[in-house]
């Protein structure tokens, strides 16, 4: 334990991530500020929806006919009262069974993959159900602005906040590793009683410096989130509310359905999770390949290299075959759809929960290539490589 | 004591160009190329556009650069050629016969008078209308449209006040593809000659060769031969990436001959630049991303010089990166976000330059707060 603590208070006392961490951090506020011009009416929204709550019925609709804005406000009111005028349940007739013939045909998909293709839309059909049958779908959320305001939380904030936060895992694991190397006291450890078993001690304190790292940037962004946004006031709505889509570009416009029914803040508090998971499964990438690599700027870069490399994988193979659905499945791709997880995820995404899968994949992954790299550095004759 | 500083220039050249970061550049540059720069190299994306580049291109060989009024009355007779090859398609094409089509003439019936009115046609006719639009056809449809469109073109500058849109040949894609490329192509400089400096001063702090340096006959001055090794390796490196790119790009675009149009042409629908000519404005661009390139060197350098590990440098430069790309990211005509918050966006064409200048006076800066750092530090 005192080893491990040690390791850990060394990660700690690293100043340039300090620096890093500040630099992420001044970036999401500078993201969260720069999406200013979608908050006024938001904020009306977000207002309303704490004295009426989020749910369109009579009440919320009697509310916003009655309620006697100020002048500048009038205007949202007149927004609100056109949004929610119209409003219909739009789970009480609608089958998913379409979305999956239309990318069998665009994707050419045949036999064992067209049938788990129809299989996943028939299982999005029951939760399609149940929303219709819990009402969920009738909630406010951001009105007309919901697709905006969702993109922004979902597939600019979070999104960013994700790969900032796996970036630092990478380093942060690096940087546990080669430590002894950069101070030239390798030898001094490997000669000591603990010996190469410190590895392990690294291990889980870069896996834990990482999420520590993840859950700290996370808190300080979704601090300024909750105080300078009026989104947390309308987050009470259910995710898949009828104001919320997907411009898909084989099917057109659809509803954004989850798995299961969700409000935006247990959406968030998943996402945020996965995204831990995915943090976490960097941290172990990093940690096995600089533990075989001799140069901790050449494993970065190699590790970042395949990372991207990874995004051409889907564009190589062929378009539809079981191994397209696989290359969907890299890390790479599984953050670039952030913005649909616990969604179908579309033509991408053979499988229902992709995200959740490809997560543990990734984790199990790397568990085996730090238990490879483990094994490798037990083995590793340092005199002979002077 | 000339002939020893190129020895040691030559020297952290060798340091700089690494095989194996050499390797890895090679294969990142690949990779990045794949990801963000191939698209723009294709200039068949989209209808009617690719075939406004086409037709652009014969009217460069056939008119020169420019087009005036009489070479236009000689232009109009073009239709004839595009409508045969139209009837061409048509004749004897039993996907027409169906649809009760039998000459280009019907095809424009039913396409103008029936199709776009938004009355009912029977499956037959629909795919008629879109047979002639297809792959199968040459797209033959899509060449009539482009040549109309490039007719209204050039008819609406003519209409306009002189100098407002000139008469040169520029179609707007081939414009906007090589604005994106170049961006890229900025972006992947920037990353290489960052890439590849990086390592160079933390390396010899953590080899502990840093000391035998100061110890040297050179001394501390030792810096200042790396601070033009590296500026120096950023110009070979920014020199070959370009080079290729702009060999890629205009033997897949096959856009050479509109390098001497200017900007101002009436496909292009902008007045902004001048008499700025397509070449010139790839030159500009050029110096803009040696500039970037140049300050990217020096700051990274500096950045590396200041830290104690790896770590430390990767920490520092890629915040920096990411800055300096997006500042790269629109070399000559883009709008720098950041300059248009502070109410520069009235001189949208000055504000890459104003930045690539202030980067430059920067890394400049830098360097020489490093060289005196250097010259005092005692440890």
């Amino acid at each position: 334990m005192k080893i491990f603590i040690s390791e850990l208070k060394k990660l700690a006392d690293f100043k340039s991530l300090w620096i890093f961490l500040a630099v992420c951090f001044a970036f999401n506020c500078l993201l969260i500020v720069t999406d200013s011009s979608y908050y006024s009416y938001a904020d009306f929204i977000s207002e309303f929806a704490q004295k009426h709550g989020t749910v369109i019925n009579g009440d919320f609709i009697n509310g916003l006919n009655q309620a006697q804005p100020d002048e500048a406000k009038e205007y949202y009111r007149t927004c609100l009262q056109s949004d929610v005028s119209t409003a219909s349940n739009p789970y009480s007739s609608y089958d998913t069974q379409y979305i999956a013939e239309e990318y069998i045909r665009n994707y050419n998909l045949k036999g064992g993959t067209a049938n788990q293709m129809r299989k996943k839309y028939g299982q999005l059909q029951e939760s399609v159900t149940a929303l219709a049958e819990n009402g969920g779908a009738m909630t406010v959320y951001c009105a007309s602005q919901t697709s905006s305001a969702h993109g922004f939380i979902f597939s600019s904030l979070l999104k960013n906040l994700t790969l900032e936060s796996c970036l630092a895992a990478v380093l942060l694991a690096i940087l546990s590793v080669s430590g002894e190397r950069t101070a030239h006291t390798e030898s001094l450890v490997y000669s000591s009683k603990i010996g190469r078993k410190l590895h392990i001690y690294k291990l889980f304190a870069s896996l834990s410096s990482s999420v520590a790292v993840y859950a700290l940037l996370t808190a300080a962004t979704l601090t300024v989130f909750i105080l300078f946004t009026p989104y947390p006031g309308v987050m009470n709505s259910n995710v898949s509310s009828l104001f919320n889509y997907i411009n898909d570009i084989d099917v057109g416009i659809r509803p954004f359905i989850t798995w299961s029914s969700m409000t935006v803040w247990q959406y968030m508090l998943a996402s945020l999770c996965i995204s831990a998971l995915m943090t976490a499964g960097f941290a172990l990438f990093s940690f096995a390949l600089t533990l075989v690599s001799k140069s901790s700027y050449i494993s970065f870069a190699i590790l970042i290299l395949l990372n991207f490399a990874s995004l051409l994988l889907p564009g190589i193979v062929p378009l539809g075959s079981r191994l397209f659905f696989l290359t969907n499945m890299s890390p790479m791709c599984l953050w670039l759809s952030q913005g649909v997880w616990f969604t179908d995820g579309g033509p991408m995404y053979l499988y229902a929960h992709f995200e959740t899968a490809g997560t543990l994949l990734l984790l199990a992954v790397g568990a085996v290539a730090v238990l490879v790299s483990l094994i490798f550095a037990k083995r590793r004759d340092i005199l002979c490589e002077r | 004591m000339r002939k020893i500083e190129f020895n040691i220039i030559r020297k952290e050249l060798a340091k700089i160009f690494d095989i194996r970061f050499i390797i890895l550049l090679t294969v990142t540059a690949a990779v990045f190329f794949m990801l963000f720069m191939k698209y723009y190299t294709e200039l068949d994306n989209a209808h009617s556009q690719s075939e406004e580049c086409q037709l652009a291109l014969k009217m460069v060989k056939a008119y020169g650069t420019q087009m005036d009024r009489q070479e236009f009355e000689d232009f109009k007779t073009w239709r004839a050629d595009l409508e045969a090859e139209c009837q061409r398609q048509i004749t004897g094409n039993p996907v027409f016969e169906q649809a009760g089509i039998y000459s280009y003439s019907d095809y424009m019936n039913l396409n103008e008078n029936e199709y776009a009115n938004g009355e009912e046609i029977s499956s037959a006719q629909h795919d008629a209308i879109w047979a002639l639009l297809g792959k199968e056809c040459g797209y033959a449809q899509f060449f009539v449209q482009a040549y109309d469109n490039i007719c209204s073109d050039y008819e609406a500058a003519l209409q306009k006040t002189p100098g407002e849109n000139s008469t040169d040949i520029l179609p707007y894609e081939v414009f906007d593809y090589a604005d994106s490329y170049i961006t890229w192509l900025a972006v992947l400089c920037v990353l290489s000659v960052m890439f590849l400096t990086a390592p160079l001063a933390v390396n010899e702090r953590i080899t502990g060769v840093i000391t035998l340096q100061r110890a040297s006959r050179q001394g501390r001055n030792t810096v200042k031969t790396q601070i033009i090794a590296v500026a120096v390796s950023a110009l070979i490196v920014t020199a070959a990436e370009a080079v290729l790119g702009l060999v890629i790009f205009f033997s897949s675009t096959g856009a050479a001959p509109f390098l001497n149009s200017r900007l101002s042409s009436f496909l292009v629908h902008s007045s902004q630049f001048g008499n700025l000519t397509f070449l010139q404005y790839i030159l500009g661009s050029l110096a803009l991303i040696f500039i970037f390139s140049v300050s990217a060197a020096l700051i990274t350098y500096v950045l590396s010089a200041m830290s104690r590990n790896m770590i430390s440098v990767l920490l520092k430069t890629i915040p920096t990166f990411v800055l300096l790309s997006y500042a790269a990211k629109k070399p000559l005509l883009g709008h720098v976000i950041l300059a248009e918050r502070l109410m520069l966006s009235n001189q949208t064409n000055f504000v890459p330059v104003i930045c690539a200048v202030f980067f430059l006076a920067l890394a400049v800066a830098v360097c020489a707060f490093s060289v005196k750092r250097e010259l005092k530090t005692e440890e």
